[in-house]
């Protein structure tokens, strides 16, 4: 992982003011819970979410990450950006062998060529 | 393994051309789709396809009654075509070593439009022609790190062992394949919904 980030909080600039929220599209009550952003908090725990999205629910790293996007609009979207990412991939079905492509197999591993009915 | 496996490999390793056959009709696809998820290239799948049973057939005999044969040629198969991937050179690939988070990225967007069933997305063809040619344009440490922990399911121990890296390295390719990909995916759907 790279370390060109420091975790110190830096100047006030457009990149630390922290995660954008578009007002109009966050969703429910829940959003006037929300506390003050921390950007470089927020990389952290993107960066090891990004890395270990695979884990189960029930790990320490998840535990530790689920009060953080509670509280946090940007992270909620870029944890199920990624999940919602993966899932498609996962659901992308694989492809049958073309029938060019088998029978070229077996040419070359020496079988016998299969009698179309 | 199972004691028709075993009777099969056991014909097999005796010379049994329809025990070959069949050990052939059983694992080519999952090798086809192994090979062309790795190399993203169906003349180098093919070729990886005829690598890996010839060399099963070959080592045969050094196969161990005990252990999985489609472990086994899983493993004879992942190595053909990470071989022929760190081989080959090609000019499309993205640079990802500089690729970060950026918690300021609005996904809000993205992240409603996946909220729904996966299969009924991918009922859009562009959309998923997008997600397979975006790990084409990845580079191929990044590659190997996404299809093997992501696609094949692999622990990312076993997945650093079958790439030749590390852990540390292995993980951190599947972060930044896992970002780019999320990256293109949302780029397409909010320009789905602009249009």
């Amino acid at each position: 992982m790279t370390e060109r980030r420091s975790k110190r909080p830096g100047p006030a600039s457009p990149r630390t003011r922290g995660p954008k929220v578009d007002s109009k599209r966050a969703a429910g009550p829940a959003r006037r819970e929300e506390k003050p952003a921390q950007p470089e908090r927020c990389r952290e725990i993107l960066r090891r979410l990004c890395a270990e999205a695979g884990k189960r629910e029930s790990s320490p790293f998840c535990r530790e990450v689920a009060s953080h996007l509670k509280s946090c609009a940007s992270c909620r979207a870029q944890a199920a950006t990624l999940r919602g990412t993966l899932e498609l991939y996962w659901c992308l079905e694989g492809r049958e062998v073309p029938r060019a492509v088998a029978a070229r197999l077996r040419k070359s591993l020496g079988l016998p060529k299969i009698a179309c009915k | 393994m199972l004691l028709r496996e075993a009777e099969i490999v056991a014909a097999a390793q005796a010379g049994d051309p329809r025990a070959r056959e069949r050990i052939v009709l059983d694992h080519q696809k999952m090798v086809y789709n192994l090979a062309l998820r790795l190399t993203r290239d169906p003349h180098e799948a093919e070729v990886v396809l005829q690598e890996t049973f010839l060399q099963a057939f070959r080592s045969l005999r050094r196969f161990r009654s005990g252990s999985s044969l489609k472990t086994w040629i899983y493993r004879i198969a992942t190595n053909e075509a990470l071989q022929r991937l760190r081989r080959r050179r090609s000019g499309k690939l993205v640079n990802l070593d500089e690729l970060e988070v950026d918690p300021e990225q609005d996904l809000s967007y993205a992240a409603r439009a996946l909220e729904g069933n996966p299969h009924q997305l991918l009922e859009d063809r562009e959309l998923k022609r997008r997600l397979e040619a975006a790990i084409g344009e990845l580079p191929p440490k990044h590659r190997a790190a996404f299809v093997l922990v992501d696609i094949e399911g692999l622990a990312l121990k076993d997945a650093a062992s079958h790439a030749g890296t590390t852990l540390a390295a292995l993980k951190s390719d599947l972060h930044r394949a896992r970002l780019f990909l999320r990256d293109r995916l949302a780029a397409y759907l909010e320009g789905r919904h602009r249009d």
